[in-house]
């Protein structure tokens, strides 16, 4: 068709529409003028009303629009043939029995069988590999990739590796009998069965409106609307049947590759594929779930718009605004559809989150529990592998370097000499990387506790000086440990100053291998919680959870960082854990520690205090006395008001006089609240009262009954 | 009459006596003696049980303040080896000014839940302080030994 023919129809097409319309309003305008005056007269005006123009061109304009209406409807039933065809195929892909390939189970689904098989040895073979790179790493003290830290995680994904089937299912599962109740409402779709009879009123009003005497424009517009309506639910349902069918081999895709998510948890650097993969497996999950919802309101809110608007054939005076009725509902069905599909993506992604959120706090918990036993026998374990492995490497680099210094002639050559010089190398790396393994396996196979305990015994027979100065940079950690943790016990912090600065680093040593020795070197010296490591150790590891309100409290109050706030936390634990037999081994510098006064004060008694004055003095007493004026009486109550009350009770109160605005117990107990509240007085009458009363009222009584006679 | 002056004479005099043990000390004083005291008595003086009992005393026998503190410090002198227990009755009566029967009732109960766990303790502590000339007729009595005749000489 050339361009000048479908402008000029186009052009004819808004005249005829226009006539229309005028007339149509000149029809309902005239109409309602009278109307307006009288009731009853609306029918009667109506028919008196009717113009020339009107009478001439009413059939005319019924037979164009039913012209069209014809023309039309062989769209719409194109359109409601696609709708049919989409409806019956998103019914067919939602049913349960769709594919009988189950989602996650490779014993119901060959392709989970081989895929995931394959997948699962590939994983294995990763873990030998990072079992290795471990020890290298624990070795070289690679902190991120240390033992202590990933070989719980190794040894716990390489057990559930094998049994992400399972796991997977679960969720699949749980997602499926949510999205199927969803969709078994809409199976019946009831609502293709009304929009068919809605095509047939359209068809039968039409044929009604060509024998009228008015235009009748509904039946035009209701195929447009039906048209536009069936075709765009059409194309909908046809990307919902798209995502649904996605939705399987996403989810198989997903649990194929789910070994190697789970390895991935292994390492720190692979650790974001890990949480990765759950988000787009929870996303393909739960997306079945926010798409079937949306498919059941709109299908519940069609048949309502069906049956109560649609349905019912409009009155011929109707107004415009009686198109725009027929119209909204289903603008609104289709615009709730796309809704439903976009927000299906967004909604499935937002829960996704919140499920990976409470699979971590989950999953804390478990790492926590499974802390103890996954050491012990990641340990064994380690043994098992690491011993054989570090020997043969070790051996092997020994012997070739061995051969190499032998086998090199003076009288070689450049070259030979070179090739000599690489073997050489090549055997003194594999001998030390070797030696490093070993090491690392035999700490992990002797557990290190008993090797520093063993060292300690060795040691012990040197004196403090001797042992400070055996505390050189290049020894083992163990040693480092077993060195600061005997002068730790022999002479507490007087005894840990002899390292010169060098406690800070054995604290931290201690941390990563044993909590026992760690905490035995912090308690000789409080001020060593400055280490965020160790700090965090005492806080989370040894009472985990239980200072966590305390820190949110001091967080919130002082205003510091968390970590800041822990490390008070932990200050104090260690403070109030100090024992009086050691005070003796205190050096006086801690009494110079402001921290270290006021956690004192908080924590002590009066015999306590006593002590140190026995050992350190009255310059130590006079400092504690000063902090606990300064923190006064107020704070000193709130927190340890047992020493507030010896300050007034104990006969050791010389040690710790009575504060200012605490000098009685009555004021003590005023600041804690504990007053004891004011009975009320309660004023019973006497005998000959109550009788004097009774009299009067007996009175009263006679007289209402001869009253009433 | 001249009995009862007598008595009020000796009551007294004994004041006298006993002010002459209530001196005040100072801080450094009582820590270098607490230095000295067994770790029983140590325990007796710093534990809460002590404080505890203290202040049921105060509360039982509405003592006041300044009551509850020499009745402290006088707890305190007793275990330090500054106040012979004997003496506590008396100084409750007169440093506390409390009636004899009430001083006696205080004094039970010290005694009874302070003094007594830790009596041997206290009997070492005051047995080492009294004077050395107390001791020395103990050794003036020791006899020569006689020269055992059934013993071989050895030469």
């Amino acid at each position: 068709m050339s361009r000048k023919i479908k402008k000029s129809l186009i052009f004819l097409c808004f005249i005829v529409l226009g006539l229309l319309f005028s007339f149509h309003f000149t029809q309902t305008t005239r109409a309602e003028g009278p109307g307006g005056l009288m009731e009853g007269a609306k029918t009667e005006t109506t028919v008196s009303g009717k113009g020339l123009l009107q009478l001439m061109f009413a059939p005319v304009g019924n037979a164009i629009i039913a012209l069209i209406t014809i023309i039309l409807q062989v769209l719409l039933l194109v359109a409601q043939i696609s709708l049919d065809i989409a409806v019956g195929l998103l019914i067919w892909v939602t049913h349960p029995d769709f594919i009988s390939l189950s989602y996650t189970n490779p014993a119901g689904n060959p392709l989970l069988a081989t895929g995931w098989a394959l997948v699962r040895n590939l994983t294995n073979m990763g873990f030998v590999i990072s079992f290795a790179f471990i020890g290298l790493a624990t070795a070289l003290r690679i902190k991120e990739y240390q033992a202590q830290k990933t070989l719980l995680p190794l040894i716990l994904m390489a057990l559930l590796v094998n049994f992400t089937p399972v796991i997977l299912g679960v969720i699949v599962d749980a997602s499926n009998i949510l999205m199927n109740f969803l969709l078994g409402e809409v199976a019946s779709f009831q609502f293709i069965a009304d929009m068919w009879q809605e095509q047939a009123n359209i068809v039968l009003g039409m044929l009604k409106a060509l024998v009228g005497d008015t235009i009748n424009y509904e039946s035009l517009a209701a195929t447009i609307a039906l048209i536009i309506f069936a075709g765009t639910t059409s194309f909908i349902i046809l990307l919902y049947i798209l995502l649904f069918l996605f939705r399987y081999v996403a989810i198989w895709i997903l649990v194929i590759l789910s070994p190697l998510a789970f390895f991935s948890y292994v390492l720190p650097v692979t650790r974001k594929i890990w949480s990765q993969w759950w988000n787009q497996f929870l996303q393909w999950c739960f997306i079945g779930v926010g798409m079937a919802f949306f498919l059941y309101l709109s299908n519940h809110l069609l048949a309502a718009a069906t049956q109560g608007k649609i349905t019912s054939v409009l009155p011929s005076s109707e107004e415009a605004g009686g198109l725009i009725e027929t119209l909204l509902p289903y603008g609104m069905i289709i615009a709730l559809l796309i809704y439903g599909l976009l927000m299906s993506l967004n909604t499935s992604a937002t829960g996704a989150s919140y499920a990976i959120k409470a699979a971590k706090g989950i999953g804390k918990g478990t790492l926590a529990a499974g802390a103890t036993v996954g050491k012990r026998v990641g340990r064994r374990a380690g043994v098992a592998v690491g011993e054989p492995v570090a020997e043969g490497l070790k051996g092997w680099g020994e012997r070739l370097r061995k051969k190499a210094e032998e086998a090199t002639p003076p009288e070689a050559g450049r070259w030979q000499r070179a090739r000599w010089d690489i073997a050489r190398g090549i055997g003194g790396i594999s001998e030390t990387v070797g030696k490093g393994i070993g090491v690392g396996v035999s700490r992990l196979a002797v557990g290190r506790r008993g090797e520093i305990e063993e060292k300690i015994k060795k040691l012990e027979k040197f004196t403090p000086e001797e042992l400070a100065d055996r505390y050189l940079p290049g020894i083992p950690q163990t040693d480092k440990i077993a060195i600061a943790t005997l002068l730790a016990r022999k002479k507490g912090l007087k005894g840990l100053s002899k390292l010169k600065g060098k406690e800070k680093e054995a604290a931290t040593l201690a941390e990563g291998i044993s909590l026992k020795y760690m905490k035995e070197i912090v308690a000789a010296d409080p001020g060593l919680t400055d280490i965020e490591r160790v700090a965090r150790a005492l806080v989370e590891t040894v009472k985990p959870g239980k200072d966590k309100d305390e820190i949110k409290k001091i967080v919130k109050e002082l205003a510091i960082s968390e970590v800041e706030a822990i490390k008070r936390v932990a200050h104090k634990r260690v403070v109030k854990a100090l024992k009086r037999e050691k005070i003796a081994d205190w050096a006086p510098e801690i009494f110079d520690s402001d921290k270290f006064l006021e956690d004192f004060v908080l924590s002590k008694d009066v015999r306590f205090i006593a002590e140190v004055g026995e050992h350190h003095g009255q310059e130590a007493l006079n400092k504690i006395r000063a902090k606990a004026r300064e923190l006064g009486p107020k704070r000193i109550a709130k927190e340890n008001v047992r020493l507030l009350r010896q300050s007034i009770t104990s006969p050791l109160r010389d040690a710790f006089p009575a504060l200012e605005g605490a000098k009685n117990l009555k004021e003590i107990e005023q600041l804690v609240g504990i007053t004891k509240p004011v009975k009320p007085k309660i004023t019973v009458p006497s005998s000959e009262e109550a009788k004097k009363a009774f009299r009067e009222q007996r009175k009263t009584w006679e007289e209402e009954k001869r009253r009433k006679g | 009459m001249g009995r009862r002056k007598e008595k009020e004479r000796i009551k007294k005099t004994k004041r006298k006596n006993i002010i002459k043990y209530m001196p005040k000390y100072t801080t450094e004083q009582i820590l270098s003696l607490y230095k000295k005291l067994s770790p029983e008595l140590k325990d007796a003086l710093g534990t809460d049980e002590t404080a505890n009992v203290i202040e049921d005393v105060f509360k039982k026998f509405k003592l006041s303040e300044e009551q509850l503190s020499k009745l402290v410090d006088s707890v305190r002198d007793v275990l330090m080896g500054l106040l012979p227990p004997e003496e506590f009755q008396e100084v409750l009566e007169t440093e506390l000014a409390l009636e004899s029967e009430t001083a006696k009732k205080v004094s039970f109960e010290i005694n009874r839940y302070i003094f007594r766990p830790v009596k041997e303790s206290l009997k070492l502590l005051y047995e080492e302080e009294r004077p050395e000339k107390e001791k020395m007729p103990e050794e003036e009595e020791k006899k020569p030994q006689k020269r055992n005749t059934y013993r071989e000489p050895i030469e």
